[in-house]
């Protein structure tokens, strides 16, 4: 029982009380009146004040009795809401509401159950396509060896083999969010340089900046705190942002990768990645994370292809390890994607 | 001739290794499980292992930790082939012992690369 719960029953019993003086007082002058009958009226009206407690107590049980198990069912539809199958709401001693209460636990369990089927089949299905679709990538490169160049056998082969890389991408990226959904996935944080994730991340993307002519710059003053992470899981965070970074970016523009650290307490440490692209437009923004989200390619980046899985999987990895990404944009304008991490705290 | 055991079980990409390091003159034996890639070891000479992840019996790390285990084969290249560059794996096929690592699906011309590098090492 909530203390606002109990405010709320002030006004009734204010209300029984009212009413209840109301009726004697009327009574109390009939009575007054009649004169001789003046010794019982006090009596009368002492008894009717005993009365009137009375009844503001069994009001007051009784508005208890009453709300108490509402409020665990909206906590628990609250809870279902959210994604949290394993809350149960209590039951109650009311016939009506403990049905009702037994009923909404049934849907969680099923709830549960479908969501738990969803995630088993998206892992077990991308399990089973991802071989067959590396053996496909392998015999497209036998086949490339043995195609002459240029020929449009080899342009074709070519064709073939990006959308099956495409489509393994795709697959292993469903995989990564089953993992992260079933398990919370096996964060193990330690203490990390951020800076040297950077660079190890950058140094995978040489050749896609060089052949979009982009010039990276990295700016890092010193005393940046170590960050507590997950070095795995940041390096794929970065790999993503940076991937994006490049994808939506302008021939010859600029990526820019800057870390700060404010003093706020608890410290936190900031790797933001900025691009010269094409920016995202305002309607697009609150949709960014969500997946399969593929935000339409403007003229900079017609061609972008993506699962549209990248940043959903990103946000969930920063978030799970207590960091967020946030985004700052303005279309034709460019976009600052901004990991944020907690700092190590100790030696 | 350069002897390669090839310990993989699924046989498109024993095919595709085939397709690739027989034209380049090496000699290929196949195992298609952990105990099986173990026992042709131990009968038929090999200069380098090729070295699958997920095995049926064994999977790869077990294998390659009983190679290393044996004074025998102490030396022996072991190049391991992961499903894709998950940091996770790749770390512990070289705890493991591996050499090297490749992930599926690999370049031609990038497996022939690793391979010349590791049998150039073992020399």
């Amino acid at each position: 029982m909530k203390l606002q719960d109990n405010l709320a029953l002030l006004p009734t019993a204010a209300v029984a009380v009212v009413l209840e003086f109301g009726a004697l007082a009327s009574y109390a002058s009939f009575h007054e009146a009649n004169g001789f009958l003046r010794l019982r009226g006090d009596l009368f009206l002492l008894a009717a004040q005993g009365y009137v407690i009375v009844a503001c107590i069994l009001v007051y049980f009784w508005g208890v009795y009453w709300t108490e198990p509402f409020g665990d069912i909206f906590e628990g539809i609250a809870a279902f809401g959210r994604g949290n199958f394993a809350h149960r709401i209590r039951r109650s001693k009311v016939r009506e509401l403990d049905e009702l209460a037994g009923h909404l636990n049934q849907m969680s369990d099923r709830l549960r159950e479908v969501d738990q089927l969803k995630s088993d089949l998206i892992s077990n299905v991308s399990h089973e396509l991802r071989s067959p679709l590396a053996a496909m990538e392998g015999y497209i490169a036998l086949l490339l060896r043995q195609a002459p160049d240029p020929s449009q056998t080899r342009e074709n082969l070519l064709k073939i083999g990006g959308n099956i890389t495409r489509l393994r991408r795709l697959v292993e990226n469903l995989l990564d969010l089953s993992k992260i959904e079933s398990q919370g996935t096996s964060l193990h944080l330690e203490r990390v340089k951020a800076l040297d994730i950077v660079h190890e991340t950058c140094f995978l993307f040489e050749t896609a900046l060089k052949n979009k002519n982009l010039s990276l710059t990295i700016d890092c003053p010193e005393g940046i705190p170590d960050t507590k992470a997950d070095p795995a899981k940041l390096r794929q965070i970065m790999t993503n942002l940076l991937d994006n970074a490049i994808k939506y970016n302008r021939l010859s523009g600029f990526v820019k990768i800057s870390a700060f650290s404010g003093r706020a307490e608890p410290r936190i440490v900031t790797l933001s990645i900025q691009d010269s692209g094409c920016g995202i437009l305002p309607e697009h923004m609150p949709h960014l994370f969500e997946r399969f989200r593929r935000l339409p390619g403007s003229a900079n980046a017609p061609e972008v292809k993506g699962t549209g899985l990248g940043l959903a999987i990103s946000l969930e990895l920063a978030r799970s390890m207590g960091g967020d990404i946030q985004v700052e944009s303005r279309p034709e304008n460019g976009s600052v994607f901004s990991l944020i991490l907690p700092a190590w705290e100790g030696d | 001739m350069v002897r390669i055991l090839i310990i993989e079980d699924e046989e498109d990409f024993r095919d595709i290794l085939r397709q690739t390091l027989e034209p380049a003159g090496y000699r290929l034996l196949f195992a298609e499980s952990g105990p099986k890639g173990l026992e042709s070891l131990s009968k038929n000479q090999a200069d380098l292992v090729v070295l699958d992840v997920n095995l049926p019996g064994k999977n790869g790390y077990e294998v390659c930790r009983a190679i290393r285990a044996n004074p025998e084969w102490s030396n022996l290249p072991v190049l391991m082939l992961t499903i894709r560059n998950r940091d996770a794996e790749i770390v512990r096929g070289l705890d493991a012992g591996a050499d090297d690592y490749l992930t599926k699906p690999f370049d031609p011309e990038e497996i022939l690369a690793r391979l010349r590098k590791l049998l150039v090492h073992e020399k």
